[in-house]
């Protein structure tokens, strides 16, 4: 659409400034609120200009952490939150993938079954099913592991239908000239199905590795090692140290490092995820 | 190079039946086109012939093998798809390479294969594209370069040709026919674009509803059609049909009463008459066989197609004359039947009667 008219223009940038505000403005605060010492950050008005103190506060928060929350350091929650958020994505699109592959391309007894056992599963999330899903995980002797943190996350009906969707939109003359090159069925999807599905693997990458590292509640629930704790439940468990005044300065650091990967991956795959979600065409 | 025997081929989805029993016998290198309206089971036919579609019954052998329960890439053949089928996230050359590296075949056997694949096809300059920066004619010879590359007993084709525009399709119909005849594969072409099927076949299929209608070289089938279907189907525009009434070895024409002067052994008192377009010619009143009232007319250039009607006719006559006409809508004309071109045909069987003792 193409219009000139400077009032509509003036009037439609008004809007989307002030969204941009909305959004950005608790950011800058976070930002500036990591670059002042604790003292600054208890006096009346709050700072909007950034001061001196961003280095020594990223240094104190990613190595040492911080005293008394009983919290790690936040270079080891970021680094837990990270092996949890690529555990959940990659398991995530890997078991989808699989699935959407054999309800797509194989007749097997009771397939439609399956297929609406799979679509229950959206019924149940993580926080419907808390406490047995914390039984099995305990009796399975994984609390505080990695695979803990991971598997209950897993299990996704939303991917499966994702690459259905992308699956049933591929002709099925291609499965057809594959099979009459001879490729079998392991070797179609991982020469045909794979690198077609390729903008939506990456699509969903991002939404799931955000999904994985903003989990709260389930890491919460089965760590107790604080060696294992992630950086989101970190941060919470910092504005209730021990009984002290809040270090806002370090909290607001500590926040800035979490928001950064998923801001950082959504960044790297900009492009291919836009593909991945608009792209038709095949 | 191969023989391919379809024997009481039949099959059904569920109770439905949709072919029923056919029969054909294909020689080493001939070039068998099968062609019928949608819904014929040509295409059918065809996926059974590749492996994509179980058989039913019967029996498909190539090279002397009952290949009825063996994988698609076990049965030597090659299959060109009607929208092409390329792998779209590979070049040209890893499409047309595809299957032979999954034969395990060596690397430089490989490269040889494809390029000379390429150049028989000129498309040596776009072995690093992908198929979408191709064109449709280009495509269309990629996926050829993918069926030859694999060195097959039989090519299967299903409408190749359907998703290209018309000039290109009349250039590539040839090339593939050109290209048949200097690879002397056995060849399975489907298409529902009888212009196609006549100018490609050595021998042509005439499908319909599932069983087929005739077998021949297109002209024995353009000259002696065996049912009313096939003379209907064969030829553009379609041949004409009448209905005619027989009394004593005679043949009368009931809307104009003219009875022609030609002898028959017909036992039934109808029959159908038809005539081609082409075989009927304008004449004045005195040698008419019919009188007719011109309701269209259709220029092609180098003929024009003369649509007359007259009472008691369903459906327009349609006269196939050379170049121009001057006639205009509304004017009437007497038309001839040239005897020797008549066919005729059962009323209800639709079965071709000699009629002619």
């Amino acid at each position: 659409m193409i219009e000139n008219r400077p009032l509509t223009t003036f009037f439609s940038h008004l809007v989307l400034l002030c969204g941009v505000l909305v959004v950005a403005f608790p950011l800058w605060v976070t930002f500036v609120a990591s670059t002042h010492d604790a003292v600054r950050m208890t006096q009346v008005p709050l700072p909007l200009l950034p001061g001196n103190q961003f280095l020594v506060n990223l240094k104190l928060v990613l190595f040492s952490g911080l005293e008394g929350s009983g919290s790690p350091p936040v270079g080891i929650m970021l680094f837990n939150s990270l092996i949890m958020a690529i555990l959940i994505a990659v398991g995530k699109i890997s078991i989808s993938l699989l699935s959407a592959f054999a309800i797509v391309y194989f007749r097997f007894p009771f397939r439609i079954a399956f297929f609406w056992m799979i679509f229950v599963t959206l019924m149940l999330p993580v926080e419907v099913r808390i406490l047995p899903t914390f039984a099995v995980v305990a009796n399975l002797n994984m609390l505080d592991t990695y695979w803990g943190l991971s598997i209950p996350l897993i299990a996704s009906a939303t991917a499966t239908f994702m690459f259905r969707q992308v699956f049933l939109t591929i002709p099925d003359e291609l499965l057809e000239a594959a099979r009459i090159d001879g490729a079998s069925p392991l070797r179609f999807f991982k020469d045909i199905l794979l690198p077609m599905s390729r903008t939506n693997i990456a699509a969903l990458f991002v939404i799931l590795f955000i999904y994985g590292w903003n989990q709260y509640l389930w890491p919460l629930l089965i760590t107790t090692d604080r060696d294992m704790y992630t950086v989101v439940m970190g941060i919470s468990q910092m504005l209730e140290a021990a009984e002290q005044a809040p270090d806002w300065h370090l909290i607001m650091m500590t926040a800035l490092m979490a928001m950064l990967p998923p801001a950082i991956v959504v960044l790297i795959m900009q492009k291919l995820f836009v593909k991945g979600l608009t792209e038709t065409e095949k | 190079m191969a023989e391919v025997h379809i024997n009481q081929i039949t099959k059904s989805y569920g109770n439905d039946q949709i072919i029923h029993g056919i029969d054909i016998n294909i020689q080493d290198g001939e070039f068998i086109v099968i062609v019928g309206p949608s819904g014929c089971g040509k295409s059918t036919l065809l996926r059974m012939v590749a492996g994509l579609e179980t058989i039913t019954s019967g029996d498909i052998s190539i090279n002397n093998q009952v290949v009825n329960t063996l994988e698609p890439k076990d049965r030597d053949i090659a299959m060109v798809f009607q929208n092409y089928a390329l792998y779209p996230h590979m070049s040209v050359f890893e499409n047309m390479a595809y299957g032979l590296k999954i034969q395990k075949l060596a690397k430089s056997e490989i490269e040889n294969r494809v390029n000379n694949a390429a150049k028989l096809l000129q498309i040596s300059d776009y072995l690093t594209r992908k198929p979408r920066q191709l064109s449709g004619g280009q495509r269309q010879r990629v996926a050829m370069g993918r069926a030859i590359v694999r060195n097959p007993s039989v090519f299967l084709f299903d409408e190749p040709l359907s998703n290209l525009d018309a000039k290109l399709r009349v250039q590539m119909r040839l090339e593939i026919k050109k290209l048949q005849k200097r690879l002397k594969v056995t060849s399975l072409y489907v298409t529902h674009d009888q212009v196609e099927a006549m100018t490609m076949a050595d021998r042509l299929i005439v499908m319909n509803k599932g069983i087929a209608e005739q077998i021949g070289t297109p002209m024995n089938l353009y000259e002696h059609p065996q049912t009313t279907f096939v003379a209907g189907f064969i030829g553009s525009p379609a041949m004409n049909f009448l209905s005619v009434k027989t009394k004593d070895n005679k043949i009368e024409i009931p809307v104009s009463g003219k009875i022609l002067d030609i002898k028959t052994n017909i036992e039934q008192p109808e029959a159908i008459l038809g005539i081609r377009p082409e075989d009927i010619e304008i004449v004045d009143s005195n040698s008419s066989d019919l009188k007719l009232k011109v309701s269209a007319i259709e220029p092609l250039g180098a003929d024009s197609l003369i649509y007359g009607n007259s009472e008691g006719f369903n459906d327009d006559l349609v006269v196939r004359v050379r170049g121009k006409t001057e006639f205009t809508e509304g004017d009437t004309f007497h038309v001839y039947f040239k005897r020797e071109k008549l066919h005729f045909f059962h009323t209800i069987t639709r079965k071709r009667l000699q009629a002619v003792a």
